[in-house]
């Protein structure tokens, strides 16, 4: 090796090394869900300006270096709109991944560890739930409970339960009929800890891999029900809100609005399929 | 006290299949009334093809499967196998009776370190301290001829035979009595099946502990073990010492089990179905 | 200028694993005659079963091949794709341990048997099925017209081997690479496998590569054995001097591995 190499090894952050090897697009994707993260607990700080505060002398600005995404319909900061609505936006989404990722990983577990006539049940009760589209339910459940952020999200919740618990179902039988389980029962040891010390952490990789994408999808359903008028309620906002406020804008040749708040839902859906892939990927490699 | 250590007595096991071709299921008998005995420090070899029951009876002693009928008797106490084990009862049986599995890729837990699955076998039917914990994981990998320092390894950076003496160490470190080999050392190449049945020889001569050993392979059968059952289709066709079995089978179907054997001076013959 | 039907020679295998290659065959050379049984006798890991892949070339599309295979006067390293599958078609055929892995499982028996001869060589259908019902009697099965219309998962693994001999033969072939076609199977059902592969082998003049890890078996139905260990070969020598003449220690040590607990002849005379 020359010294050369050498002097380039050493110059090349080991940060940076590990990053082209993870893939850059892989990379990309994480540090833009970090920085949403982020400006989810600190965007009403950050906020150049109060999201709310009308500016009527200022409307459809376009971008500028007061207003760096311009101004909406009633002169408010777009920018200031999508930092302080990103914590809603992922908020919701991220109730709906909890719940529906509990109940959905309780449930599998049980299935694979009862089998028989409780999992032959369940996998038909899980079927009829699955024909229901979520954003269907959702739209049902507020037409009975009225809009809001809590009716979308439980409705979404129980809509994401079979999709989580049938995929992992099918893994959860797989790790469960492993013969390692069957040493641990022949051991003596107890189900709750084969549950939490064996099965569950060798489930980990799927179930991250299945919540991920769930959570994009979370996203996307939230937002689109945001949209439609049946979420979060003005003046609160969150992006889909953003995206159907700007819409008579937009016939008005003022897209900036609607525009903004689409691409950033479009990007953070695809960083997180795009984590979710390279997760999988890199647990698939791992397991072998 | 009796020289027998267990034994099965009408064992039976049914399965619930899909009748072929017409709808419906039908009861199939996977072991059709077998019974064996286990002598104290003894090696029983249960011999036969695939769809014989061998490893059924096996996972039946174990309770990894509940057996439809039958009576078992280990170290004179009767062991129900028809009904569910509750985790102490299992805990209890567990340190009589362990088992070793056929697929080493499979039968240790991929995230876990082989020195912490011996130890969690240790925790579960020993009061040992940490520390005397730690001193009795090394001494099970001396017994196996593993070096101690795989014990901070996973599974998947060890071999074939390194997992199944792990796997043996772990059914060790409950100090039973009875030892069940379900094909333990069929996976692995001959050269490292060698070595795990010297491994096996050596513990047995060791502890004492009596061997029941699930195998097709007669050859190894011969190596280990003293008595012989064979079965076929569930049902017991010939037993008895492994060596009078193996020299003189009175069964047809034994004959042909060892006539099959490829060894020195063997050719392949069609042989009328 | 080789006369050997087969004769590879300075084989190298490059595997990639993530990002790396991982050398696999670190230059063997074997030949088979025409008419030969060959064995390729190892333990995991020794490249045998790569070995045979390499000579039809049925490997990762990443797999990097170095030295030499000549296949009848074809280099099978540099052979055009129309060729490689040509001869991949009607000279050489390949058996392996798990016949599951490679028979759809959703096409009968006929199918199976059939479909190469229908459309690499136009063979008319029932042409091609009353051929296949004569392989299905060559290999034992005698009531070969109800097998043909049965899936893959209605037979045991003993008849579906068989039903793979049956249709590597189809062609004619000339070379047959077995890759532990009996290792799945009962002892039982093994010495009727290798008994009919014995049998149509010396009918036929059918050279085989015989790809094992049994030394007994391979010492039984071959007449040279190369023996391999990680990638190299170690030792090449004649059936019957295996028991005798071995001088490498690896390939004694496979001798002695299982001649501790050799079984007794029993009177074989007596079964019929």
């Amino acid at each position: 090796m020359s010294v050369a190499q050498l002097a380039a090894g050493r110059s090349t952050p080991s940060v940076l090394r590990r990053a082209s090897s993870v893939g850059w697009l892989t990379v990309a994707s994480t540090v833009w869900m970090l920085v949403l993260v982020i400006v989810a607990v600190i965007g009403p700080l950050v906020a150049p300006y109060d999201p709310t505060a009308l500016d009527l002398m200022n409307v459809y600005a376009g971008p500028s270096s007061a207003h760096l995404l311009g101004t909406d319909e009633t002169g408010r900061d777009i920018l200031s709109r999508l930092l302080v609505g990103t914590a809603p936006t992922l908020a919701g989404p991220a109730l709906v991944v909890l719940i529906a990722g509990a109940v959905g990983v309780l449930l599998a577990l049980s299935m694979a560890w009862l089998g028989g006539r409780f999992d032959a049940f369940l996998s038909r009760v899980l079927d009829i739930m699955f024909a229901f589209p979520g954003i269907i339910v959702a739209i049902v459940a507020v037409s009975i409970f009225g809009a809001g952020f809590i009716a979308p999200v439980i409705a979404l919740s129980i809509a994401y339960i079979p999709i989580i618990a049938r995929i992992l179902r099918t893994s959860a039988i797989r790790q469960r009929n492993l013969p390692y389980i069957a040493a641990l029962t022949v051991q003596g040891a107890s189900p709750a800890r084969m549950w939490l010390t064996h099965l569950l952490p060798n489930l980990l990789p799927i179930i991250t891999v299945q919540l991920v994408v769930s959570f994009s999808y979370a996203i996307l359903d939230i937002s689109a029900i945001s949209y439609l008028g049946l979420g979060l309620q003005p003046p609160a906002t969150d992006w889909g809100l953003m995206v159907a406020s700007g819409q008579p804008a937009v016939i008005a040749g003022h897209p900036g609005q609607s525009i903004s708040a689409a691409v950033v839902i479009v990007i953070t859906v695809v960083a997180l399929n795009l984590i979710g892939d390279r997760l999988g990927e890199h647990f698939d490699v791992e397991q072998r | 006290m009796s020289d027998v250590i267990l034994s099965a007595e009408g064992l039976v096991k049914a399965f619930s299949v899909k009748r072929l071709g017409a709808g419906g299921r039908e009861s199939f008998l996977a072991v059709d009334t077998v019974g064996f005995t286990l002598h104290r420090g003894g090696a029983l070899a249960i011999v036969g093809e695939s769809g014989s029951g061998k490893s059924t009876c096996a996972r039946m002693i174990v309770g990894l499967e509940r057996a439809t009928a039958g009576t078992l008797v280990v170290e004179g106490r009767d062991w129900n196998m028809t009904r569910r084990l509750s985790t102490a009862e299992r805990r209890r049986r567990g340190g009589v009776v362990q088992m070793v599995f056929q697929d080493p890729y499979q039968s240790l837990d991929p995230r876990q370190r082989a020195g912490d699955c011996i130890d969690e076998a240790l925790r579960l039917h020993t009061a040992l301290s940490p520390v005397a914990r730690r001193a009795r994981v090394a001494e099970l990998f001396g017994q196996v001829r593993l070096d101690p320092g795989i014990g901070q390894a996973y599974p998947k950076t060890l071999s074939g035979g390194q997992r199944q003496r792990v796997a043996i160490a772990r059914a060790l470190a409950a100090e039973p009595r009875i030892l069940i080999l379900d094909e333990a050392v069929s996976a692995l190449d001959v050269s490292i099946q060698r070595d795990v049945l010297a491994v096996l020889s050596g513990i047995r001569a060791d502890t004492g502990v009596s061997f029941l050993f699930i195998s097709h392979d007669l050859p190894v059968v011969r190596s280990l073990c003293d008595d012989v059952v064979v079965l076929r289709n569930g049902t017991v066709v010939e037993a008895g010492r492994v060596q009078a079995v193996l020299d003189d089978p009175q069964n047809d179907y034994t004959r042909r089990l060892i006539d099959s054997v490829p060894r020195r001076g063997w050719k392949p013959r069609r042989r009328a179905a | 200028m080789s006369e050997h039907l087969l004769d590879v020679s300075g084989l190298t295998l490059d595997l990639k694993v993530g990002r790396d290659y991982k050398p696999i065959i670190l230059g063997t050379s074997w030949w088979v005659d025409r008419g030969e049984a060959l064995a390729l006798v190892g333990e995991s890991g020794s490249g045998k079963s790569l070995s045979a892949r390499s000579v039809i070339r049925l490997l990762p599309p990443t797999a990097r091949l170095g030295g030499d295979v000549v296949f009848d006067g074809v280099s099978m390293l540099s052979v055009p794709p129309a060729q490689l599958r040509a001869i991949r078609a009607s000279r050489i055929a390949m058996i392996f341990q798990d016949p599951r892995a490679y028979i759809n499982p959703i096409h009968t028996v006929a199918d199976f048997l059939c479909e190469g001869l229908v459309r690499t060589r136009g063979v008319s259908r029932s042409d091609a099925r009353r051929l296949a019902v004569d392989r299905l009697h060559d290999v034992g099965i005698r009531d070969a017209d109800r097998r043909l219309q049965q899936l893959p998962h209605e037979l045991s693994g003993g008849l579906l081997q068989r039903v793979m001999i049956a249709a590597a033969l189809m062609a004619e072939p000339t070379l047959l690479l077995a890759d532990e076609p009996t290792t799945a199977l009962d002892v039982t059902t093994q010495e009727e496998v290798m008994a009919i592969l014995d049998d149509l082998r010396t009918e036929r003049g059918l050279a085989m590569v015989f790809i094992t890890h049994d030394l007994d078996l391979a010492t039984a139905v071959c007449d040279r054995l190369v023996v391999m260990q990680a990638g190299r070969v170690v030792e090449t020598l004649g059936a019957a001097e295996i028991y005798t003449a071995a001088r490498d220690a690896y390939t004694r040590s496979l001798v002695e591995a299982r001649a501790g607990f050799d079984l007794p002849d029993t009177n074989r005379e007596g079964v019929r």
